[in-house]
């Protein structure tokens, strides 16, 4: 599904990580770990095709993502579920509304996106939060906004930035429980944390390491 | 694209123009009113570039005192002021038809000679190269250098004063903002138009990039800002344009009714305000693409 080969990002001179080869398949996990800074989210990124690499080739489908154009780029993008730091819920829309705007994006005929929706959030505990606005939710809540959001695009890719960022043991591992169902359902999953118990916990990850290296 | 892109699209826009509102009215004003003088100024170039011969040309006559011949006339002329002014000049000899000449003064300068004058003075008709009403300030001072040349004792004009005067000043400014004047103005207008489309960007950024994220291709995010500028534009055309007309009949108005000049000139040119008008959306095409900048948004 995903493939990085020999990836290097420097931003001016500066190396953030080098060399970086793995494959990720539908169905398979891989996390992404390192300490902040050291360019987690900047890999996602480069994923998603919003951040080409200084040297080396993204697949994505066993296409180049980057010699594709713009609006190409953007089709790619509607395979891929992209569970922000931050969450990024849009403030004047509900929950429901935030959690049907990509599917809405994707021209799903509006039968299908109220049943849609509605799995999503019953999917992570949240049809009760339907109408509220996520300035009124709590970190937690908004987190599963989030991955609701993605659940309900059927995504073949998801990736997750430092999804447990705020989350206390328990909610962390619920969110995780949620993001693993959807990798089992097929999807290949990319989670990038600073956390590695998190990390130690998902069976069969195949681990990114973007920690500096001594005389780097 | 489907039709919840077209609403999403539709319904952003109208979002981006309502929450700056004043923001919005003002810099499309300005690009309206840029619109409006370059309309009514083309106007004047285009529909009396036909009539330019009419519209330069002002009839003086310049009475000369009795017992100067041809000769010394025409001395007083060349000498006088041939080398600085466009001037054709002719004389209308005494020894012509008594009523023709009279019928001629009377058509030139109703009211203004008395035709005892006339008789027995021999006096010279000058067609005189005056952008009127441009150049209302030069034909004074050529009535002035007229009326202390030696031998002259009077000269017949068109009236100067009142409303006259003041479309000096109305046409003067309109020469002072000239092109560079409307250029300035349309540039500072589209500038304007971008800023708010910033404000626009930076309101919808966290949307913008949840959608760019879930595949939202740049045409799509961009497509509302484009529109803002597009909707702006079309009503600053509008504007410009019902502007244009307006200030159009008024200035006609005034300048019909102080000269007798007949120009030909009917109606506004239209078609020409038409095609300034369209200024106003490549304004807000143009103020898209400043908005945008290098940004890669
Ligand atoms: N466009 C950019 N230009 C220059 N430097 C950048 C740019 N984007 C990111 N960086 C730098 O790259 C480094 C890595 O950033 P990144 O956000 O990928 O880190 P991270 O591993 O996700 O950290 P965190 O755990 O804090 O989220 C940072 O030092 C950041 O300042
Ligand atoms: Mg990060």
């Amino acid at each position: 599904m995903i493939a990085l080969d020999n990836v290097t990002k420097r931003f001016g001179e500066k190396l953030l990580f080098g060399d970086i080869s793995t494959r990720v398949r539908g169905g398979e996990v891989a996390c992404i770990v390192g300490p902040s800074g050291s360019g987690k989210t900047t890999l996602l990124r480069m994923i998603m095709g919003m951040e080409p690499p200084t040297r080396g080739k993204v697949l994505f489908m066993e296409r180049d993502v980057y010699r594709l154009k713009p609006a190409a780029r953007a089709y790619l993008r509607r395979n891929i579920g992209f569970i922000f730091q931050d969450f990024r819920l849009v403030p004047h829309l509900t929950v429901w509304q935030n959690v049907a705007l990509p599917l809405r994006g994707l021209g799903t005929p509006k039968s299908r996106l109220n049943a849609k929706v509605a799995a999503a959030l019953d999917a992570v505990g949240i049809t009760g939060l339907s109408n509220m606005y996520p300035n009124t939710l709590s970190g937690g809540e908004q987190q599963r906004v989030a991955v609701a959001r993605v659940t309900a695009m059927e995504p073949v890719v998801v990736l997750a930035d430092e999804p447990f960022g705020n989350l206390d043991k328990d909610a962390a591992r619920m969110v995780l429980q949620q993001i693993l169902a959807l990798n089992s359902r097929g999807a290949a999953l990319v989670i990038a944390t600073h956390d590695l118990a998190v990390a130690g916990e998902i069976k069969d990850a195949t681990v990114i390491d973007l920690t500096p290296q001594e005389g780097l | 694209m489907n039709r919840w892109h077209l609403l999403y699209i539709m319904e952003t826009a109208r979002q981006n123009i309502l929450r700056n509102h004043a923001r919005f009215i003002a810099a499309n004003l300005v690009l309206g009113v840029a619109i409006a003088v370059a309309g009514i100024w083309s106007g004047v170039y285009f529909s009396f570039a036909s009539q330019w011969e009419n519209l330069n040309t002002v009839t003086c006559m310049a009475y000369l005192r009795k017992g100067l011949g041809h000769r010394d006339a025409k001395k007083i002329m060349d000498t006088t002021w041939k080398a600085s002014l466009d001037s054709k000049w002719q004389f209308i000899s005494p020894a012509q038809d008594r009523q023709e000449n009279l019928a001629l003064l009377g058509k030139l300068a109703p009211g203004t000679a008395a035709p005892k004058y006339i008789s027995g003075t021999a006096y010279i008709k000058i067609h005189t190269r005056v952008r009127t009403p441009f150049d209302l300030r030069t034909l004074q001072d050529l009535i002035n250098r007229l009326s202390s040349t030696p031998g002259v004792d009077f000269v017949v004009a068109p009236p100067l004063t009142g409303s006259g005067v003041g479309l000096t000043w109305v046409v003067g400014g309109m020469q002072a903002v000239g092109w560079v004047g409307i250029v300035l103005m349309f540039l500072v207008a589209v500038f304007l138009v971008a800023v708010g489309m910033r404000w626009s960007m930076r309101d919808n950024a966290v949307e913008t990039e949840v959608i760019r994220y879930f595949g939202g291709t740049p045409a799509f995010y961009r497509a509302p800002v484009l529109i803002e500028g597009l909707t702006g534009g079309l009503i600053a055309g509008l504007v410009g344009f019902l502007l244009a007309w307006l200030g159009w009949e008024l200035v006609t108005g005034v300048m019909w009714s102080t000269y007798s000049i007949d120009l030909g000139i009917r109606g506004a040119p239209i078609a020409v305000f038409a095609w300034i008008a369209t200024g106003g959306p490549v304004g807000g095409l143009a103020a898209f693409f400043l908005a945008r900048g290098k940004s890669g948004w």
